[in-house]
């Protein structure tokens, strides 16, 4: 009677495992794989657009200084024209 | 026996049907992450395609303000009508009244004092400097400037200096049995030379009045000339001195 309670159990335990692994709906190993794949792309995606931004902000003010750095440069002809016009 | 066998396979079956579970994810959501971070890959891939245009257009743009500033500052000299030999001839004379306020800067005050009439020199060629019309450019305009507040803070300095002479120029002889004062004595005290072989400094300059550098009297004023070296005549004085001694 025991041995029998036990033979039941085991049958429906297998029974539920072939379900589960057999016959589930869940992603192949390759599509797993493609997953892994996408998401690291898009991890390294992510860092170099963050580096192109820091870039971006660096030239930015670069080009902030050349254009003060102008503005000082017309600003001298000017005080020089002047400067010459005084000398005459 | 029998009992024990079956309870192991019933725990390996536990086991086999729970673990891959676990591991894995259903096929609805695997397809929602797949669709998740493709558009966000998709997203990325603009985004970097744009900013990398930005950075492009920004580079272009520091090179052609480059161009700008460089054919302005050629514009601003060539105002000047200078070609490029005075241009260098310039530069070589503004030069050297750099390095020379450079060497006189770091000097102390006494060695100031003894270079004091170079200030004038100085003065003059950077003047002369300023005259010519290659001087109106900015470039050069500006360091003069730092020539002529170099200048300045010398001029200062010596002033300074000259006050401090003129109120350190005298000195009242006291007593020898208490102070032990002789021109040696003097000479070696810190507020005077600090330094006893400079007394024929104070001879020379009170020759008028110390016929005998051995011989000062008390109350008797003592001019002291400004501290350096001793100049030809002192060491003259000097000479003059230790041979009579001898003799």
């Amino acid at each position: 009677m025991k041995g029998m309670r036990y033979i039941s159990l085991f049958l429906l335990l297998a029974g539920s495992a072939a379900l589960n692994s057999g016959c589930s709906s869940g992603p192949s190993a390759d599509e797993l794989a493609q997953l892994d794949q996408l998401k690291s792309e898009v991890e390294s995606l992510k860092k170099e657009v963050a580096a192109k931004e820091a870039e971006k902000e660096s030239l930015e003010t670069q080009v902030r200084q050349k254009k003060d750095e102008l503005a000082a440069a017309e600003n001298n002809q000017k005080l020089t024209r002047e400067r010459l016009k005084s000398q005459r | 026996m029998n009992t024990r066998i079956l309870h192991f396979a019933v725990a390996l079956l536990v086991v086999a049907t729970v673990s891959p579970a676990q591991d894995t994810i259903p096929k609805e959501e695997w397809q929602k992450q797949i669709s998740d971070y493709t558009t966000q890959r998709n997203n990325l891939k603009n985004q970097l395609a744009s900013l990398t245009k930005e950075s492009d257009g920004l580079r272009a743009t520091l090179a052609a303000l480059d161009k700008q500033i460089q054919s302005t500052r050629d514009e601003t000299l060539a105002l000047t009508g200078a070609t490029d030999a005075a241009r260098k001839e310039f530069e070589r004379r503004l030069q050297d009244i750099e390095s020379w306020v450079a060497a006189l800067l770091p000097l102390s005050d006494q060695d100031l004092y003894v270079h004091r009439f170079e200030v004038d020199s100085m003065q003059a060629d950077k003047d002369r400097l300023m005259k010519e019309r290659i001087a109106s450019a900015e470039r050069y305009f500006e360091r003069l400037q730092k020539i002529q507040s170099k200048i300045d803070n010398l001029r200062a300095t010596l002033a300074h200096i000259n006050s401090t002479e003129e109120s350190e120029q005298q000195y009242v002889v006291r007593a020898w049995a208490k102070y032990h004062d002789c021109l040696w004595n003097i000479s070696k005290k810190k507020q005077i030379y600090d330094n006893p072989f400079l007394w024929p400094k104070i001879w020379q300059a009170n020759r008028n009045q110390i016929k005998d550098p051995d011989i000062i009297r008390i109350g008797e004023h003592l001019k002291i000339p400004a501290a350096g070296g001793l100049t030809t005549a002192e060491k003259n004085a000097e000479r003059e001195y230790w041979s009579k001694r001898h003799t």
